[in-house]
C-alpha cells in the first residue's frame, strides 16, 4: 500500500462491489446464450462492416463469436480481479469501463445475429441497427451504479495535543516517493547514455543536453525521499537523500494547520506546485497537511496519518501566540 | 514519529527520547528497518544538545533496538520485534517499581525465578 494512504481505509470488496463484478458476466452470458440458441441457423460468415447500408466486409461466424465472446469473457474475469484489495481505488472505474467494453461486444454480436436471422439474408441492410450495438455499451453504467462510491476524502477527527509549559515537541516522518525515484533512474540512465555518446563521438555540442539531464536527475532525486518535520521552527520539507530544504514554513508565519485530503486537481497537479496564493508538494491524492499562513497564503504537503503533525503544529502555534 | 520532551520530568532527556522510540516501535508507528531522524536534525528540532540525542541512540543500539553506522545515520533493526520491545518496557517498569521498594535487580530475578 502506498505510504500516504491511511491505514484505516479498508480495501476489501463489499457485497455491492461483488454484485457489480457478478453483473460483468451478463454480456458473456448473453453472447453464449444466443450462440447456443441460434448457432445452428447462422450462416458461415457474418457481416462486420457496413457502408451506406451495404455490407463491405464479412468474417467467419466462429471468428466473430470468438472476438465478441472473448471480450465479454475477459470483462467478466477482469471484474473478478478488480475485487482484489489492491484494486480498491480503481475498482469502480474498472466496472464502468469493463461494462462498456462487454456491453459493446455483446451488443454487436446480438444485433448482427438478430439482423441476419430476422431478415433471413446473409448480408442484410443494416439501417440504424449497428448503432444499437454500440449503445449497448451503456450497460457499463449498471455495474458502475451498483458499485458504491469509495470516498478517498477521509474525514479527519481532530486530535488534541496539549503541550505543557516548557515541554517541547517534534514530529518527523520520511516518505518515499516512487514516482520521483523512477524518474531519477530514467533521467540518470539517459544522462549516462548521452555521456558515453559525447565521450565516444567527441561531439561536445551534446554536452548542453547533458547538463539539462543532470539537473533533471538531481531534481528528481531530491524529491525521491522526503523528510517532513514539524517542530518549534515550523513545518519543513527536506530531501531525505541530500538534506536540501525544499520548503520551509516558519512557525511565526503560520496562523493554523489542519489535516485534509490533498487533491492534485485543486493544487495544480503533482510535484512542487506554485499557484497564486498557494503552493504545495503533491505526491498523490490522499491525506496531507494544509497550512494557512498569516499572509493569507496556503501551503499543502502529503503526509500519511496527518492528524498528529497537524495537531502538534496547531499546539506550537497556539503556545507561540500565548 | 512524535517526540515530546518534558524537561521538568524526573527522567533524563536522553532516557525520554529512548522511551519514545521504543514505544513508537511497540505501537507500530516506527516500523522495523525505518530510519530515525538524523541526530543533528532532531537536536535542532527539539532545541537540545546533539550529544543528548546520540546518547539516547547509543543506548538504543546497546539494547539491540537500532543500528547505527558512522555518517549514515540510525535505523530500527530489521529483526526487532515490537513484542520484545513491549516486554522490555515492562521490565523497565518492573525494575522501576522494585527500586522504589528498595529491592535490587537480583531480588527481582529471585522473585521471577520463584514464579516459573
Amino acid at each position: 500500500m502506498a505510504p500516504w494512504m491511511d491505514d484505516r481505509l479498508r480495501p476489501e470488496a463489499t457485497a455491492r462491489e461483488r454484485a457489480a463484478a457478478a453483473l460483468l458476466w451478463v454480456p458473456a452470458a448473453a453472447v453464449i446464450a444466443t450462440a447456443l440458441t441460434f448457432g445452428e441457423r447462422l450462416p458461415t460468415a457474418l457481416p462486420t462492416v457496413w457502408r451506406d447500408d451495404t455490407v463491405v466486409a464479412t468474417a467467419p461466424t466462429p471468428a466473430v463469436l470468438a472476438v465478441t465472446g472473448g471480450i465479454a469473457l475477459a470483462v467478466g474475469i477482469i471484474g473478478m480481479v478488480a475485487l482484489l484489495p489492491g484494486a480498491a481505488r480503481i475498482r469502480r472505474a474498472v466496472f464502468l469501463l469493463g461494462g462498456v467494453a462487454g456491453g459493446i461486444a455483446a451488443g454487436i454480436w446480438i444485433v448482427t445475429v438478430a439482423l441476419v436471422l430476422t431478415t433471413g439474408l446473409d448480408l442484410p441492410h443494416a439501417g440504424g441497427w449497428p448503432l444499437l450495438g454500440v449503445l449497448a455499451g451503456l450497460f457499463g453504467l449498471v455495474p458502475f451504479s451498483v458499485s458504491p462510491r469509495r470516498s478517498r476524502d477521509e474525514h479527519y477527527e481532530p486530535v488534541q495535543l496539549a503541550l505543557a509549559d516548557g515541554e517541547t515537541g517534534a514530529w518527523v516522518r520520511t516518505v518515499p516517493v516512487p514516482g520521483f525515484a523512477w524518474a531519477t533512474v530514467i533521467f540518470g540512465a539517459i544522462a549516462a547514455a548521452v555521456l558515453i555518446y559525447v565521450v565516444l563521438s567527441g561531439e561536445f555540442g551534446a554536452a548542453v543536453g547533458l547538463i539539462a539531464l543532470a539537473i533533471a536527475t538531481f531534481a528528481s532525486a531530491a524529491f525521491a525521499r522526503l523528510r517532513i518535520s514539524v517542530d518549534r521552527r515550523g513545518l519543513r520539507v527536506v530531501s531525505a537523500l541530500s538534506g536540501t530544504p525544499l520548503a520551509r514554513i516558519r512557525l511565526d508565519s503560520i496562523r493554523s494547520a489542519e489535516p485534509a485530503t490533498i487533491r492534485p486537481a485543486e493544487w495544480g497537479g503533482w510535484g512542487y506546485r506554485f499557484l497564486p496564493g498557494r503552493s504545495a508538494i503533491v505526491i498523490a491524492r490522499g491525506p496531507g497537511i494544509v497550512v494557512h499562513r498569516r499572509n493569507g497564503r496556503r501551503f499543502a504537503v502529503n503526509v500519511p496519518n496527518p492528524e498528529t503533525p497537524a495537531a502538534l503544529l496547531s499546539a506550537l502555534v497556539e503556545r507561540q501566540e500565548a | 514519529m512524535l517526540f515530546l520532551l518534558d524537561p521538568t520530568a524526573p527522567m533524563s532527556i536522553a532516557a525520554q527520547l529512548a522511551v519514545q522510540v521504543r514505544s513508537s516501535i511497540a505501537d507500530g508507528t516506527l516500523a522495523p528497518g525505518e530510519r530515525l531522524p538524523p541526530a543533528r536534525e532532531l537536536s535542532r528540532a527539539l532545541d537540545i544538545n546533539m550529544h543528548t540525542v546520540l546518547r539516547a541512540y547509543a543506548q538504543l543500539r546497546d539494547d539491540g533496538v537500532i543500528e547505527m553506522r558512522q555518517g549514515r545515520g540510525a535505523w530500527v533493526r530489521k529483526d526487532v520485534a515490537p513484542g520484545t520491545i513491549r516486554l522490555s518496557e515492562m521490565v523497565d517498569a518492573l525494575l522501576g517499581e522494585a527500586r522504589k521498594l528498595g529491592l535490587r535487580p537480583a531480588d527481582v530475578v529471585t522473585l521471577i525465578e520463584r514464579r516459573s
